[in-house]
């Protein structure tokens, strides 16, 4: 009875995971196979690979601790690191614009009410879900000089086609263009951003006397930066990874004009010897592509839209 | 914080939680593998405590035995080792295993301490992993193992002084390639060539390229039939003929490249001048389409350098004409022969738990009935010379077999380094020999720069 009337006296009690505590935890726990993984699997042999990178470590045998002496011998004695990221950044630079272009240019084509869209949508983005050494290897025939499909088109329309991937200048080229093999990927994201831009805001533009170009620059573009923006960070962080081509397709030649820095990274943690050095490559890689990111995300401030933004000033 | 503040602050975070986690994949894969243990025997005391002739194995304690190899084909003949081995020594259970990606897996296992109890090894890599202290010197065993003192006497001496790293065996060659040239028989007698087998001793290079021009068959600009290929890289090409022609990659001693000597360069001009001047050694373009096996085995490519690995599918899937083989062609400048060999050897490892019942195995696996079986098995030439015989027999094909036994007398092994690995010293050798044989370097400007840079890294490993 007295427990009746304490209970009409006060607030309902509430437990301690509630409201914002519980939002939290929920958060954290949807989040901890991530975070559980990161932490053994790559955390672990992240900072492994910080002393790694201080090491002579040939791996089959123990490391033997030189200080700073990977990091001196890539700034004076390692005669194929500039041409790694030289050829690295090249084909960023080249890969990435691209990529991101013809994604969304694919995008907005295949977001039109055309019969069969889906079956389109499909096809395009077919391509993306095969990856890796197959796509090397098929690649590796297309752009056979003598038998290659590449030239044969070429040829149809009267075009003697290039050596491609045994012509020094023509290689990294080669690997550009087939970089746009995996755009379904990108333009399956883009399709989905442009499928979320509101149809109202169309129709109000169109009202207002907004011409279809218009329009697109006005409503289309800015309602889909932040996926652009999303596309140009995965790009960016992909093209400076860029392995799998060069390994297969062409060993880093001829004369060095596909060797990326990847390569020159899996050659000396694998097929050198020197997994310490390779540690330490690594890691110059991996603060060039966190500098690349972050410029990225801090422009974004200046071109991507965000519809529910409160702007401040 | 507000719920429309928070997307662009959870967009950069994911923004940068994708690019750390991408650069920490890249880091991960340089850390991931934990260094080995020392331990506390050194590469020269890693001795098992007895060592034991195999016959005397009977009563071994139980063991389980990994055996690793680095291609499939000899699992099949090693397995039959290992069961008679294992009929004598009941408790110990051996497995022959050729893992993918063998060298990167044999690392990264020996870092995680573990790797096989016995692995094969290269002659171009021995030398750098004998320098890292992780194989057994075997020296101890040998000089207490009469099994295995009889089975070295029985073998190729060259091969097991090349096993010799600082004056210790710290591995056994096992089996060993060479390498002759095959030739398409029926379309050379079809062409009025006398078969180069019928006259190997006087072939040299002028006939060679006299043989390789006759043997061309051109249909306008293109090339149906290529005569001979030239363009091999180190193993089965130019050095064989650099080293027929008293030169060499490196000095005795390893210490320097003189592939930019006068002995190379004329070797190497002359092979440049079959694919770039006469235009009868297959082109680039061509091999990109398909390999010179390939080539061969299809009537596109009448005569070929090649290993002695090559016989056993040869003789497997080659249907559609007779081929056979020859010695090298020899040097006109000095009317020598010169060859190259991967001698491939066993090595144990610093950290395998059976050491006795390991050296027990290699000593088995070298006995005559075990090389017996290797040689049956036409994989490689055995080490042991009494079993060699088994395996240059004429009846396994081709008829001119004995060719490849014939070149052992002036074939000397693959160069090696003690620091600096194959791979790296090969790098630039392969973009050079690209160059030269593509005609964008001319020979001597290929193999300065080739020298240089492999110099280069012979000075600073030093």
């Amino acid at each position: 009875m007295s427990q009746a009337v304490v209970t009409r006296g006060a607030r309902p009690r509430r437990g301690y995971f509630s409201g914002r505590r519980l939002e939290n935890l929920t958060g954290w726990l949807w989040a901890s196979p991530w975070i559980l993984g990161f932490l053994i699997f790559t955390l672990g042999p992240m900072l492994a690979s910080v002393y790694f990178s201080f090491t002579d470590f040939p791996v089959i045998s123990p490391p033997k601790w030189i200080g700073l002496g990977n990091y001196r011998t890539m700034l004076t004695k390692d005669g194929s690191i500039l041409q790694a990221l030289k050829v690295t950044t090249v084909y960023a630079l080249a890969a990435i614009p691209l990529n991101l272009s013809l994604g969304f240019f694919l995008a907005i084509l295949l977001n039109q009410p055309i019969k069969g869209v889906t079956v389109w949508r499909t096809v395009y983005y077919l391509p993306a879900v095969i990856s890796g050494v197959a796509v090397a290897l098929l690649w590796q025939w297309i752009f056979n000089t003598d038998f290659g499909l590449a030239n044969w088109l070429l040829s149809i329309i009267g075009i003697k086609g290039p050596r491609w991937l045994l012509d020094p200048s023509w290689a990294l080229p080669s690997l550009v263009i087939m970089s746009m093999w995996g755009v379904g990927g990108g333009m399956i994201i883009n399709l989905a951003g442009l499928q979320g831009v509101p149809t109202q805001l169309y129709e109000a533009a169109e009202i207002d006397g907004a011409g279809a170009w218009r329009r697109f620059w006005m409503v289309t573009i800015p309602m889909v930066s932040p996926v652009i923006f999303f596309n140009l960070v995965m790009g960016v962080i992909g093209a400076l990874q860029t392995f799998t081509q060069a390994f297969i397709m062409t060993g880093g030649g001829p004369r060095e004009a596909t060797y990326f820095y990847m390569l020159h990274l899996y050659n000396n943690a694998f097929q050198w010897l020197k997994m310490g050095y390779a540690a330490a490559l690594a890691w110059v890689l991996f603060f060039y592509i966190l500098i690349l990111t972050l410029f990225v995300i801090r422009s974004s401030s200046a071109w991507v839209y965000y519809e529910g933004e409160l702007r401040r000033g | 914080m507000s719920a429309t503040t928070s997307r662009r602050v959870f967009l950069k975070g994911i923004g940068t939680a994708v690019a750390v986690s991408a650069g920490a994949a890249a880091l991960a894969a340089c850390g991931a593998t934990p260094a080995p243990s020392q331990g506390t025997e050194s590469q020269a005391t890693a001795a098992p405590a007895e060592a034991t002739a195999a016959p005397a194995a009977a009563g071994m304690a139980a063991a389980d035995l990994n055996v690793w190899v680095w291609w499939p084909d000899p699992v099949e003949s090693l397995n039959q080792m290992a069961t008679s081995f294992m009929e004598t020594n009941t408790a110990v259970k051996v497995t022959n295993e050729a893992p993918a990606d063998y060298w990167t897996k044999l690392q990264t296992a020996l870092a995680g301490g573990a790797g096989p109890d016995i692995y094969f090894m290269n002659n171009v890599n021995y030398w750098s992993w004998a320098s890292k202290g992780i194989l057994v010197d075997l020296d101890p065993l040998v000089s207490a193992d009469a099994g295995m003192q009889d089975n070295l006497a029985n073998s190729w001496q060259d091969a097991i002084d090349f096993y010799k790293f600082e004056g210790k065996n710290y591995g056994l060659p096992y089996m060993y390639t060479t390498v002759i040239l095959y030739y398409n028989e029926d379309y050379m007698k079809e062409k009025g060539l006398t078969p180069v087998a019928e006259i190997e001793d006087d072939f040299d290079w002028n006939m060679f390229r006299e043989y390789a021009n006759t043997l061309t068959e051109r249909d306008g600009d293109s090339v149906t039939m290529w005569g001979g290929q030239s363009t091999d890289g180190i193993e089965t090409g130019w050095l064989n003929f650099s080293r027929g022609n008293g030169g060499d990659f490196l000095t005795p001693d390893s210490s320097k490249c003189i592939v930019d000597e006068p002995a190379s360069v004329e070797a190497w001009q002359f092979l440049t001048d079959m694919r770039l001047v006469d235009n009868v050694s297959p082109s680039p373009e061509a091999l990109q389409a398909e390999g010179t096996r390939s080539m061969f085995m299809t009537g596109r490519l009448a005569m070929m350098p090649g290993g002695s690995w090559v016989m056993k599918t040869l003789n497997e899937q080659l249907t559609d004409f007779t081929y056979n083989i020859a010695v090298l062609p020899k040097s006109p400048n000095t009317g020598g022969n010169g060859g190259t060999t991967n001698v491939v050897g066993l090595v144990m490892n610093t950290d395998s738990k059976g050491k006795d019942q390991a050296w027990a195995l290699m000593t088995h696996y070298l006995t005559k009935d075990s090389q017996d079986i290797l040689a049956k098995g036409n994989i490689l030439a055995p080490i042991r010379n009494d079993s060699a015989e088994l395996y240059y027999d004429p009846t396994l094909g081709p008829t001119n077999r004995a060719a490849a036994f014939k070149v052992q007398q002036w074939t000397t092994p693959l160069p090696a380094h003690k620091t600096v690995t194959w791979g790296e010293m090969y790098k630039p050798v392969g973009e050079w020999q690209t160059e030269i044989f593509e005609g964008r370097a001319t020979v001597d400007e290929g193999l300065t720069a080739m020298a240089s840079e492999v110099n280069d890294l012979l000075t600073a490993a030093s």
